[in-house]
């Protein structure tokens, strides 16, 4: 019997010091990951750039403030239109024909005299507030959905898996294409209203369109987590569906919906500026996308009014693209590259 | 196990139970294909307090047997009765509350406890979904459970990626018994472990077993396991019980010719029985498909004594002695079967 036991804890030793980093320590899987994340440079610079575009975002009212610019049309304290633009419609101060002014270091909108700066700093806002929305929305209707499908199978199951294909089919710009007039038209006596309106329904169109991928991602997790015993085992020890559920499977799902999250928000700030630029977007309030469209006409006079917003995008859905991936390798490390 | 005249209520009584799976589960639309016959109209009796071990091949539905008593698994036909209720047809929300007094300890202790939970959350949870002890004591009656099984207490904090195969398999022993159950279920608890810690979890099994009364259903396909842990044994073939007794009475007298296949297969076992049927008996073949099981007697096509009788009639499980029940045509000519019941085998039914 001793050399038995003797025998378990050389077993248990070894086994320990198989995993030198875990042993004994009574350390999380996830915080392994966040630690991983946090020694991986690609990470720490895109984390950076994100986190700078977010606070310059967030803090848009009080920058543009202390800067003393706005981004309405009309605003009280700001100049009229007449004041700041020559006859052709173009800035009389900054570019595209004095030279740069600290004043104005983007630069003023091409007949509206509107600060280019302020814009893109509401843009920014903007842009991060529906992507983020949007994103948490889909997040909680894919995860919920493809926990349900998933755990409860059988006739549910098959009805989502229909469901998700049925949207998943459904051409997403159609709908948007769709949707669009139709609220211009219900709001179009109330511009408060409208601007609201807008961005309820480009919210819900991206997540109508959006939730599908990683309900299906869930979905499939759940179908193979449903089979490990420790499910099973929760289910013979009498625990409900909803303490299964968000208890038991949940946590287990934590790396792919991070993943599908990182990912999501970039490409949901990428689906709002091209909308808005084709016009389904948003009106009512600035939006990078939005400001890029009116940009396009006067490219060839006025390069610099099209470049800030568009270079800001591309920098904002690079880092968070790149953040994305990084996340993913940090809580998924068999899909490293 | 026996059919005395007035035995004690059983605290669990299976009745021609019959688990079918779809063939085909890919094919929703397609006619019906066949049905994998897993579980094919089995009995037995297990008394409160009582251990009864499940034997036999890979593939004989011995982990279907044991997920339809836990009621993971919704059976096709059959009876279920646990401390005479019938469960057999219980749904899941009424099943609940009777869910506490079975429990289950799985195969494999990588995969039995959630990696995300510590030691402590997987034996509290089910503590306090029972309400078994004031909010006040969980923390308490939890280090108590993980003494019970031989763990340290400091173990509450770790994950089970900290713990050896055998550290784990007795925290899901601690999980099972905190819940404090009539009935466990052990589908092959001590298989995946290393030989040198399986007799520990076996010993373990067997103190808990005597001090707090819990019956077991032991799924094994170790001879050597079940001989030392259950009093009775039941062996399945292809879906069937096809020869169940008293330990002792199987392991030196097994009547069925599967059985003794089994036996002379272990050589502990071998050496331990009576010394004829010292050479081994080597099996012709993989088990039938359970689709479409033959004709008659389901070993017929791997048995050396098959008959013309045993293509045609499916032999009955029956009493050779009052603890001791076989299901082959030829089991009276090797053991001492009483007179009247010769003739009973081969009878067209
Ligand atoms: N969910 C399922 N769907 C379809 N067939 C199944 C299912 N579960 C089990 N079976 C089939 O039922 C039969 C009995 O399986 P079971 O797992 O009960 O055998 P077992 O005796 O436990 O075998 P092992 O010793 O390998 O664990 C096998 O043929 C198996 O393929
Ligand atoms: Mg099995």
């Amino acid at each position: 019997m001793s050399t038995t036991a003797d025998l378990e804890r050389l077993a248990e030793d070894l086994a320990a010091e198989a995993r030198p980093d875990r042993a004994g320590t009574g350390v999380s899987p996830h915080r392994t990951a966040l630690r991983r994340l946090r020694s991986d440079p690609v990470a720490v610079v895109s984390g950076a750039v994100v986190l700078v575009l977010v606070l310059l975002g967030l803090l848009a009212p009080l920058v543009t403030s202390l800067w003393g610019i706005h981004a309405t049309v009309g605003h009280p304290d700001a100049p009229r239109p007449s004041e700041v633009l020559l006859f052709d419609g173009y800035p009389a101060v900054g570019p595209p024909y004095e030279p740069f002014t600290w004043q104005h270091p983007l630069g003023l909108a091409p007949r509206t005299g509107v600060d280019n700066l302020a814009t893109l700093l509401y843009g920014l806002r903007t842009s991060l507030g529906v992507a983020v929305v949007a994103t948490v929305l889909t997040t909680l209707v894919g995860v919920g959905v493809g926990l349900v499908a998933g755990f409860v199978g059988g006739r549910t199951d098959r009805v989502v898996s229909f469901v998700i294909d049925l949207f998943l089919s459904f051409p997403f710009l159609l709908g948007a294409l769709a949707l669009a007039p139709i609220v211009v038209s219900r709001f179009s006596t109330d511009p408060d209203g409208l601007a609201l309106a807008q961005v309820v329904a480009l919210v819900a169109v991206l997540v109508t369109f959006g939730w599908m991928g990683l309900a299906r991602l869930i979905r499939g997790q759940v179908l193979s987590l449903r089979e490990r015993e420790f499910v099973q085992a929760a289910v013979v020890m009498g625990l409900s569906t909803r303490h299964i559920l968000l208890k038991e499977l949940l946590p287990n799902l934590v790396a792919p919906i991070v993943v599908a999250v990182s990912l999501s928000v970039p490409a949901f700030v990428a689906a709002e500026a091209g909308l808005s630029y084709l016009g389904i977007g948003l009106t009512g309030v600035p939006s990078l996308g939005q400001t890029i469209n009116q940009a396009v006409d006067s490219f060839e006079r006025y390069p610099l009014y099209l470049w800030a917003p568009v270079l800001t995008v591309m920098v904002l859905v690079l880092a968070l693209n790149l953040l994305g991936d990084a996340v993913r390798d940090a809580f998924d490390p068999r899909t490293r590259r | 196990m026996t059919h005395d005249p007035a035995p004690p209520d059983p605290l669990l009584a299976v009745r021609d139970l019959r688990k079918l799976f779809p063939a085909r589960p890919t094919a929703r639309r397609s006619r019906f294909q066949g049905a994998v016959r897993a579980v094919d109209g089995i009995s037995f009796d297990l008394r409160p307090g009582g251990t009864l071990g499940i034997v036999g091949e890979s593939g004989s539905g011995k982990t279907t047997t044991g997920r339809l008593v836990a009621r993971l698994e919704q059976p096709t036909s059959g009876s279920i009765r646990f401390a005479g209720t019938e469960i057999g047809a219980l749904s899941r929300k009424e099943m609940r509350p009777l869910r506490r007094q079975i429990q289950m300890v799985f195969q494999d202790p990588y995969g039995s406890l959630n990696p995300r939970q510590t030691v402590g959350t997987a034996l509290a949870t089910p503590l306090r979904a029972h309400a078994l002890v004031p909010a006040g004591g969980v923390g308490r009656r939890v280090r108590e459970v993980l003494e019970l099984v031989g763990l340290d207490p400091r173990h509450v904090d770790r994950y089970p990626a900290d713990l050896s195969g055998g550290q784990r398999q007795r925290v899901a022993v601690a999980r099972a018994l905190a819940v404090e159950p009539r009935l466990v279920v052990a589908d092959e608890p001590v298989s995946a472990l290393d030989v040198s810690v399986q007799a520990q979890v076996v010993n373990l099994l067997q103190d808990l077993r005597r001090e707090l009364g819990v019956a077991f259903l032991l799924i094994s396909h170790d001879l050597a396991v079940v001989r030392h842990f259950c009093d009775d044994v039941a062996v399945m073939y292809l879906g069937r019980i096809v020869e169940t007794a008293d330990r002792d009475s199987l392991y030196t007298r097994p009547l069925h010719p599967y059985t003794q296949a089994l036996m002379s297969a272990v050589p502990d076992v071998r050496r331990g029985t009576s010394g004829e049927r010292l050479h081994r008996i080597r099996l012709p073949g993989e088990p039938p498909s359970p689709v479409s099981p033959p004709s008659g007697c389901r070993f017929r096509t791997r048995c050396w004594r098959a008959q013309e009788v045993c293509a045609q009639v499916d032999p009955p499980l029956l009493e050779i002695t009052p603890t001791h029940r076989v299901a082959c045509h030829f089991a009276g000519e090797f053991g001492a079967v009483p007179a009247d019941r010769e003739g009973a085998p081969g009878q067209p039914g």
